[in-house]
C-alpha cells in the first residue's frame, strides 16, 4: 500500500517532462497589416437664392475657407495610403454652379487641387467621388486649409436670379480613409 | 511598430481565458497547511508548520475558452493576418484573459490549543482579468465604412487587474465534534492597479441628418483608474517592476479583507464545508492617473458657408464644441478598488478503510482513507461570476502520500481532469497540483493551463 503513490508520481512527472511543444513561429506577428477604412463627414452647406444676389446684382462667386489640422496626426501622415472624397449634390436652381475646391498649406499655397465639379440646372443627384491617392499626390499630407469656390454660370438669356423665389443649393460631403497599419 | 504588437498581443492575450484557478485542487486536501488560504474554517491536526520562504506556494493560471496560442502562431504556412480575422471574428465580447498567481513569501501556523490553530504569513497575489472589446478592436481594425448603422459598443472594455501583498492571520477554531469555524484578517498592499469596468456608450456612423454621414457618440461614460503604472502625468509607463513589488510590500496603497470558512460534520462520514475570500477593498493613493470620457454627441460634419458675412473658425469651433459636450477629463484623484470575492463550498463522504492518527496533543483521530464529494468555486468578474461544479475523489495511498484527483465540469471543456499530490519525506511536505492534465501534454494547444506546487516543513 504504502508504494502505490510512487507510480502516480512517475506517472504525472513522465507527462509534464514529455510535453511536447509544437513548433511555433513567433515572428509571424511581423507580418501583421490591416487595412482599415474609416468613413468621416466632412462639409455640407445650403445656399438659397439670397446668397447670390444683393441689391439688383448677382453674386457671381462664393467663397469660404475651412482650417483643420486632421492630417497632421500622426496616425495620417504615417499610415494614410489613399483618401476618397464623395459628393452629394442637389441643384434646385435653372441656372449651372461650379465648385471649385483647393487644398491649402498653412501658406494659402494650393498643394492638391480638385478638378472643379460641373453641376448641371436643376439636378437633385449629382454625385462624384475623387480619390487621391498619397503617394502620387504626396503633398496631400502637408494640407490644412480647404478652400471652396462656388460659381454661379451664367444665364443663357442674360436674366437674373428672383430673389423672392425660393430655389437651393444643397452640397454633402463625406471621405473614405484608408489606412494600413503595419 | 507600436500599433502592431499592442494589436497582436492583445488579441493574442484576449484568446486566453481562465476557467478556474487550480483551488479545486487544494480546496478541502488533507494536511495542507495552504488549505486554510482558501477556507479559514477548514479543519486541521497539524500542531505547528512553517512553510519555505517563497517556495510554500507557488501558483501560476492562464487558459483559453476560444482558441489556443497554437492557432495563432503555430508555423503553418497560413497567412498570419488571415488567422489573425478568423480569431477575432469568433472570439466573443464575454471572451476573456484572465492571469492568478500566488507566490507566499512566508506561510506559518501553530497550535494554539486543541481546539485552536493560529495561521498568519504574507503573499504576494497577481490578479488580472480583461474582457475582449470586440467592437472597439474591430472598429480599430476594419474601420467603420463596412459597418454603416453598427453601434460600436464601448462596455464591452472591461478591465481589472491587481498585484498587490497580503499580510494575513486567521484562527481555525473547533467550536464542537461537528462544527469547525475560521476566519482569517487581511492587510493588503497594493503594487498596481487597474480597473475599468461599469463603462457604457456606442458609437455610430449612420446615413441621416444633415450631410451623407453622422456620427453619434451616445451616452459615453468611460473610467479608467490606474495606480502604480506612472510616476507622472505623461503617456509612458515609467514604473519598473522592482517599484511595483516594493509597493506592495506595505506600501501606501493600503487596504483591508476578511475570509471567513467553515466545516461541518453531518455524520462521521459525511461533511460540507464553505468559504467566502476577500471581502475588501483597497484604497489606491500613489502614483494614481485616471482617465474619464463622459458626454454625448452627433456631428454631421461642418456647416459650412452658414454666415458668408462673418467667416468663422469653424475647426476650432468644432473641437470647442466637442469638447464640451463630450467631456474628457485626467485626475490623481484617490480611489478604492474592491477584492474580487470567492466563494468555495464543498459536500462529501468518506469510506474505505478506518485509520486512526495520532494527532498533537494526545488526541486521536479516526478517519476514512477515500473520500467522494463535490465542490463548487465562484469568482466573481466584471461581467458574469465564473461559476465551475467539481467532482473529486480523494484517497490516502499511505501514510505519507495523499492524492486527489477531479472532473471539473463547465462550459467550455468536458475532459478537464486535475492531479494533486502530497508527499512526505520526513518533516517535509511537498505538493504538487496540475490541472487540466490530459491538455497540458500539449501545452501551446491547451485551452489553459494551472499548476501550484509548494514545500512545508510541518510537525504533527
Amino acid at each position: 500500500m504504502k508504494n502505490k503513490g510512487i507510480p502516480i508520481l512517475f506517472l504525472i512527472l513522465a507527462i509534464v517532462l514529455t510535453s511536447c511543444v509544437k513548433d511555433l513561429d513567433f515572428d509571424q506577428t511581423k507580418d501583421f497589416e490591416s487595412k482599415p477604412v474609416y468613413t468621416a463627414t466632412i462639409l455640407y452647406f445650403d445656399l438659397t437664392q439670397r446668397n447670390f444676389v444683393s441689391g439688383n446684382f448677382e453674386i457671381g462667386t462664393v467663397s469660404d475657407t475651412l482650417d483643420f489640422s486632421l492630417l497632421s496626426n500622426e496616425v495620417f501622415q504615417k499610415q494614410l495610403e489613399k483618401v476618397e472624397l464623395r459628393f452629394k449634390i442637389s441643384n434646385e436652381f435653372n441656372r449651372g454652379f461650379r465648385i471649385e475646391l483647393d487644398f491649402l498649406d498653412k501658406n494659402f499655397l494650393p498643394v492638391q487641387h480638385i478638378d472643379p465639379l460641373e453641376i448641371p440646372a436643376v439636378t437633385s443627384d449629382f454625385e462624384q467621388r475623387i480619390p487621391i491617392v498619397i503617394k502620387d499626390s504626396p503633398l496631400f499630407l502637408t494640407a490644412n486649409k480647404l478652400k471652396i469656390n462656388i460659381q454661379l454660370k451664367p444665364s443663357s438669356d442674360g436674366s437674373i436670379i428672383n430673389i423672392n423665389q425660393e430655389k437651393k443649393l444643397s452640397f454633402k460631403s463625406s471621405a473614405d480613409f484608408y489606412i494600413k497599419i503595419e | 511598430m507600436r500599433l502592431k504588437t499592442f494589436f497582436v498581443l492583445f488579441i493574442c492575450f484576449s484568446s486566453l481565458n481562465l476557467q478556474s484557478q487550480s483551488e479545486k485542487l487544494l480546496y478541502g486536501f488533507p494536511d495542507l497547511p495552504q488549505n486554510l488560504l482558501l477556507n479559514p474554517g477548514a479543519e486541521t491536526n497539524l500542531r505547528s508548520h512553517f512553510g519555505i520562504p517563497f517556495l510554500s506556494r507557488l501558483s501560476f493560471s492562464a487558459g483559453s475558452t476560444n482558441g489556443a496560442l497554437s492557432e495563432l502562431f503555430l508555423n503553418d504556412g497560413v497567412n498570419f493576418n488571415d488567422k489573425l480575422t478568423k480569431l477575432t471574428n469568433r472570439l466573443r465580447s464575454t471572451d476573456y484573459l484572465s492571469v492568478a498567481a500566488n507566490i507566499d513569501v512566508i506561510n506559518f501556523g501553530y497550535r494554539l490549543s486543541d481546539r485552536t490553530y493560529l495561521s498568519a504569513g504574507f503573499y504576494e497575489e497577481l490578479d488580472f482579468t480583461g474582457y475582449f472589446p470586440k467592437d472597439v478592436v474591430q472598429l480599430i481594425l476594419k474601420g467603420n465604412t463596412s459597418n454603416i448603422n453598427r453601434p460600436f459598443d464601448f462596455s464591452q472594455i472591461k478591465i481589472q487587474g491587481d498585484l498587490l501583498g497580503v499580510l494575513h492571520v486567521g484562527i481555525s477554531h473547533k467550536l464542537n465534534s461537528k462544527l469547525n469555524l475560521g476566519a482569517r484578517l487581511k492587510l493588503y498592499s497594493g503594487g498596481m492597479n487597474i480597473s475599468s469596468i461599469g463603462n457604457s456608450g456606442t458609437f455610430t456612423t449612420r446615413e441621416a441628418g444633415n450631410n451623407i454621414y453622422q456620427h453619434e457618440m451616445s451616452n459615453v461614460d468611460i473610467q479608467l483608474n490606474t495606480s502604480g503604472f506612472y510616476k507622472d502625468q505623461t503617456d509612458s509607463l515609467s514604473i519598473t517592476s522592482k517599484e511595483a513589488f516594493k509597493n506592495s510590500f506595505f506600501g501606501a496603497n493600503r487596504g483591508v479583507g476578511i475570509d471567513l470558512g467553515f466545516t461541518y460534520h453531518i455524520t462521521p462520514q459525511t461533511q460540507i464545508s464553505g468559504s467566502v475570500l476577500d471581502i475588501g477593498y483597497i484604497d489606491y493613493e500613489t502614483n494614481i492617473k485616471n482617465t474619464t470620457i463622459k458626454g454625448d454627441y452627433i456631428f454631421d460634419g461642418v456647416n459650412f458657408l452658414s454666415n458668408v458675412n462673418d467667416p468663422k473658425d469653424y475647426w476650432q469651433d468644432l473641437k470647442d464644441d466637442f469638447k464640451k459636450n463630450v467631456v474628457q477629463e485626467r485626475n490623481t484623484n484617490i480611489y478604492s478598488a474592491w477584492r474580487p470575492i470567492k466563494w468555495n463550498g464543498s459536500f462529501s463522504y468518506s469510506f474505505g478503510n478506518k485509520v486512526t492518527q495520532d494527532c498533537f496533543v494526545n488526541n486521536y483521530k479516526q478517519y476514512y482513507d477515500t473520500t467522494v464529494g463535490a465542490q463548487m468555486h465562484i469568482i466573481s468578474k466584471p461581467l458574469k461570476d465564473l461559476v465551475t461544479l467539481t467532482a473529486f475523489y480523494e484517497k490516502e495511498l499511505s501514510d505519507n502520500i495523499h492524492v486527489k484527483v477531479t472532473y471539473t465540469m463547465d462550459d467550455y471543456s468536458l475532459s478537464d481532469f486535475g492531479v494533486a499530490v502530497s508527499a512526505k519525506f520526513g518533516k517535509f511536505q511537498w505538493y504538487g497540483m496540475i490541472d487540466n492534465i490530459f491538455e497540458i501534454a500539449n501545452i501551446v494547444d491547451s485551452r489553459y493551463v494551472s499548476f501550484q506546487t509548494g514545500i512545508n516543513l510541518i510537525i504533527e
